[in-house]
């Protein structure tokens, strides 16, 4: 595993977060709107996750 | 006073009068008239028409007269609403014309329907073989309602147990270049948003013919222009599901790779997390 491919993997998900939220911005039905917000603030918690761990990788502490 | 002069002045008058009286019989009559109602609206238009032109006749017994034939239409009207045999005995009941998938010939005749009648009704529901009929009622207005067998029914979505996510009424925004203010303020969307949304297409909303907010925020326009087509906009939903696929699935190939227990653990709990969102948003995202 390379610290790129992490990099990628950050870029989508960030990607996929605001793809949730302006998605969630747009629909009508309000159920809609609630689940895709709630999914965008789960993708929220994996992307701080895995911006830790980045560092940890950039930046061994020996 | 001249004798045209009068006939002006009752047809205004009565024109009025039958605005405000047929107003009073509520909307129903427009659509499903009964036999009842249909006479009653012949007589109250031939009342009419004969006290404009008879000239002899007096004005107001003529308008007595219309009164009458409605205000007691209105009461049955009324009482029917309380009474299910009262309803019954005025407007008529339904007649089965075919159960079971079989054609109940007794009913038919006693309806007065030829079978080639009874044929043309079933067209009209897009029904030509009497064989995929379950059941068929003939109304008190004279329309055949049908329900289909159940394997000749059309396919739903529930039938193949597919998802869909709800969808609201599109509203149409703008119409003949100019933006519909109310219907923003409808969806709770400014003229900013509008503004912006148009841009990103680029066009200008004076050369929008007819413009609609879809239930899914995708604004769909026809422009004045048939030659310019925009409307190949491409959906957002597919595309984040299969980003997330992915991530998932990069996840789970790190959690193998780490070395650290800590970080397998992170990776494994996150990728979990992502399964859940696809399974979540997966019908919103179609």
């Amino acid at each position: 595993m390379k610290i790129t491919d992490v990099r990628i993997c950050l870029l989508n998900l960030k990607k996929v977060e605001s793809g949730l939220s302006s998605l969630s911005l747009n629909k009508a039905d309000i159920v809609a709107k609630k689940k895709l917000q709630s999914a965008m603030l789960e993708v929220c918690e994996v992307i701080d996750d895995v911006k830790e761990r980045l560092k940890e990788l950039e930046h061994p502490q020996r | 006073m001249p004798e045209y002069l009068t006939i002006i002045i009752r047809a205004t008058s009565i024109l009025v009068v039958l605005f405000f009286v047929t107003k009073m019989l509520g909307k129903k009559q427009i659509s499903e008239l009964s036999f009842f109602e249909y006479i009653i609206g012949n007589t109250v238009g031939s009342i009419g028409a004969e006290i404009i032109t008879g000239l002899d006749n007096s004005f107001i017994h003529g308008v007595i007269g219309i009164i009458a034939f409605i205000s007691i239409p209105f009461a049955a009207n009324l009482l029917a609403i309380k009474s299910k045999h009262l309803r019954e005995f005025l407007d008529g009941k339904g007649t089965v014309l075919i159960r079971d998938g079989n054609i109940i010939e007794k009913n038919l005749k006693k309806e007065r329907y030829t079978p080639d009648e009874l044929m043309k009704l079933l067209r009209r529901k897009s029904v030509f073989q009497f064989s995929d009929v379950e059941f068929a009622i003939l109304e008190s207005t004279g329309e055949l309602n049908v329900l289909l067998k159940r394997e000749k029914q059309p396919l739903t979505p529930s039938d193949i147990n597919l998802k869909v996510a709800p969808i609201k009424e599109p509203r149409t925004v703008i119409m003949d270049g100019k933006m519909i203010n109310e219907a923003l303020e409808f969806i709770g969307k400014s003229n900013e948003w509008m503004t912006s949304e148009l841009e990103k297409l680029g066009v200008s909303v004076e050369s929008i013919f007819i413009g609609q907010l879809e239930s899914n925020g995708q604004l769909i326009i026809d422009q004045y222009d048939d030659s310019i087509s925009t409307n190949e906009s491409v959906d957002e939903g597919p595309y984040l599901v299969a980003i997330l696929n992915k991530c998932q699935a990069d996840l789970e190939l790190f959690a193998l790779s780490a070395h650290e227990e800590q970080a397998k653990l992170m990776y494994i709990k996150n990728s979990e997390k992502l399964k859940k969102v696809i399974q979540d948003t997966k019908k919103y995202l179609q």
